[in-house]
């Protein structure tokens, strides 16, 4: 038995260092890189990669998670095995030029809503951060406004939201709550957006992972929350259907854009893919399929009824939308970030 | 590999022997210095060097109220941990050791048998049972206690953590047990010394370097503990792997992160120096120790 640890040992070392070498894809095929499982990876494959294949013959290969960090290491090391990657905005905005290839979208710039492209982040998803309750807790008396959330007193009962990254409208929702103007948000007040998470610290559960969030609010472990479209959309398709949606809030709302990493030997390649799913057909096809909103605003949605109740781009709608400011995001991502992780963990 | 050690080590290995194996090493030792000593010292580099050089991200850290807190919440934690699980291990390895050959055989499996388990398996094992509603909190319930919800706090971490790092304190235990002589206890028994005392002056002294053993690997792995704490704990309890984690990840820091992850080690190697320092002396009292192995 002590014999064989060793040769045991080395044989997991090597088939572990094995695993690392990612297939290098030659001239015609490129690696995408997105998040997790589920419908929004599955609804990227069938909405863009599969057509793309067919169309040009390159083959196109997921990998993921998409991770921030990861894309760092591999700029800096000069190794860069992902051509085109799916992440938030305003980290992307905030590594334009120094991480990332600028990608000139043409006439297709147009499309995009006002604010949202960036000069090396092209928006791919519209997030709306939705207040959702379980009916069975509240039956009669269901909350009706952003301000619901933080008043522990009339609603009784455990908040759960998404911790990783406050960047998602945890802020912004906050701030609506408490009666800030949506035209009034930015800068954002973070001592203000904290008090109002105060008052509800006892009965709020913080995860690290939209997946711990999603599981947590399908067990019962959790009667409101504010969680994103993508990710609501996700939970009620597997048939939460007890969770609801607060209708006719305000809606913080953040994208994520497709990058393309500066070294990468495939950049123009990548950015024609880019291109490519930025049509309105692929854009729509895409929404329909994860719950989000369509990147191109031309494009448009089939939604499914469940999709109706996160649509954030339909009809009555637009007084309710609050986009997010990237670009003041990206400017002050570390100090925010800092701020909100020394109150989730002090 | 002390820990696989169920039977006493062979004594008068010759010293040739160890001289023409020794080569065998070399290829562990390039391991550990491509994959382990080489990115430490990038890391180290780093933590000096970014943003400008000096000291700037070590002063950050200990100028910090939150991150001196959470370094001190995960030292309380991996202490807590590691009494726990000593507390737990020490006398399941005293039964291995008196138990006949066969009862000890489902004994060892049953102390295995979670390293053959997948940690992310027995984490939603332990996020199923710790949940509202789960096991844990009905069992209690039924007994009068109302409300237990261990998911998301240090309380479910840590009996989680136990119930992983168990066998890192079952075994060395049970080696440092097995090579102890049980006539010494009758020994002191026909000394005058009832059974309590006997063991408690005679048995538990031989036994401090598998307990020695056994607390060191068990707090050393309590304290750079990520999966469990992140999966079953919250963010509002975060340790100090997760806050380095969100440098990495969502910060972008890596400077920062080596930084605190420096600290850590630093901690982490005192902790071993305090260990071997008590070690010492008690390692030539009790003669075959873990460190045998």
């Amino acid at each position: 038995m002590r014999r064989r640890i060793p040769t045991l040992l080395s044989a997991a070392l090597l088939l572990t260092t094995a695993g690392c070498a990612i297939s290098e894809g030659g001239p015609n095929s490129l690696v995408f890189a997105s998040y997790g499982q589920g419908a929004y990876q599955a609804g990227q494959r069938a909405a863009w990669l599969d057509p793309y294949e067919q169309q040009t013959g390159t083959t196109v290969t997921i990998d993921g998670p998409s991770s921030n960090a990861k894309l760092k290491a591999m700029v800096e090391a000069g190794k860069v095995t992902w051509d085109v990657v799916d992440t938030d905005a305003s980290a992307a905005a905030a590594v334009c030029g120094s991480l990332l290839e600028p990608v000139d979208m043409g006439a297709q710039a147009a499309g995009f809503p006002e604010g949202s492209l960036t000069d090396c982040g092209v928006p791919d998803a519209f997030f709306g951060m939705m207040l959702m309750y379980d009916s069975k807790v509240y039956g009669k008396n269901p909350p009706a406004k952003l301000a619901d959330f933080f008043d522990p007193k009339q609603f009784p009962g455990r908040r759960i939201i998404y911790g990783g990254d406050p960047s998602v409208g945890t802020i912004e929702a906050a701030l609506l709550a408490d009666g800030v103007p949506r035209d009034k948000l930015y800068p954002l007040d973070m001592r203000r957006a904290l008090r109002m998470y105060d008052r509800i610290r006892p009965q709020l559960s913080i995860t690290s992972t939209y997946g711990d969030q999603q599981q947590r609010m399908a067990g019962g472990q959790a009667d409101m929350a504010l969680i994103v479209s993508a990710r609501a959309f996700s939970l009620l398709k597997a048939g939460a259907t007890n969770w609801k949606v607060v209708p006719g809030i305000p809606v913080p709302v953040t994208w994520d854009v497709l990058v393309v990493p500066k070294g990468t030997a495939r950049a123009e390649e990548a950015k024609k893919l880019i291109r490519f799913a930025s049509q309105p057909a692929q854009a729509a096809d895409f929404a329909a399929r994860a719950g989000v909103g369509p990147a191109n605003t031309a494009a448009p949605a089939a939604r499914s009824e469940i999709g109706r109740q996160l649509d954030i781009w339909g009809e009555g709608k637009e007084d309710l939308r609050v986009l997010s400011n990237v670009r003041y995001w990206a400017a002050n991502r570390p100090a925010l970030v800092k701020a909100w992780s020394d109150w989730t963990t002090g | 590999m002390t820990a696989v050690a169920t039977r006493p080590p062979a004594t008068g290995q010759a010293g040739p022997e160890k001289r023409r194996t020794s080569w065998l090493l070399l290829p562990a030792a390039a391991v550990v210095l491509v994959f382990f000593f080489y990115p430490l010292a990038v890391i180290l580099w780093r933590s000096f060097s970014e943003p400008s050089f000096g000291v700037g991200n070590y002063l950050a850290v200990l100028g910090d109220e939150v991150q001196i807190r959470v370094m001190l919440r995960t030292l309380r934690t991996a202490l807590i941990i590691t009494a726990a699980t000593l507390v737990i291990a020490y006398p399941y390895a005293y039964a291995m050791t008196l138990v006949g050959r066969r009862a000890r055989t489902v004994l060892t499996l049953l102390v295995l048998m979670p390293f053959w388990t997948s940690l992310m398996a027995r984490n939603f094992a332990w996020y199923v049972l710790e949940q509202r509603g789960g096991v844990i909190e009905k069992a209690l319930s039924a007994i009068g206690i109302d409300g237990v919800v261990l998911l998301g706090s240090v309380a479910g971490v840590t009996v989680a953590m136990v119930q992983v790092m168990l066998p890192f304190m079952v075994l060395p235990l049970q080696s440092s047990m097995l090579s102890i002589d049980r006539s010494l206890l009758h020994a002191a028994g026909s000394l005058g010394a009832r059974r309590p005392v006997a063991f408690l002056r005679v048995y538990v002294p031989l036994s401090m370097p598998g307990v020695l053993a056994g607390v060191s690997v068990v707090f050393i792995m309590s304290l750079g503990f990520y999966i469990t704490p992140a999966l079953l704990g919250t963010p509002q309890q975060a340790l100090v792997a997760q806050v380095i984690g969100t440098q990495v990840n969502d910060l972008l820091d890596f400077a920062g992160a080596g930084a605190l992850g420096t600290i850590l080690l630093v901690v982490t190697l005192v902790v071993l120096a305090v260990l071997s320092r008590v070690a010492a002396p008690l390692g030539t009292s009790a003669a075959g120790g873990a460190d045998r192995g």
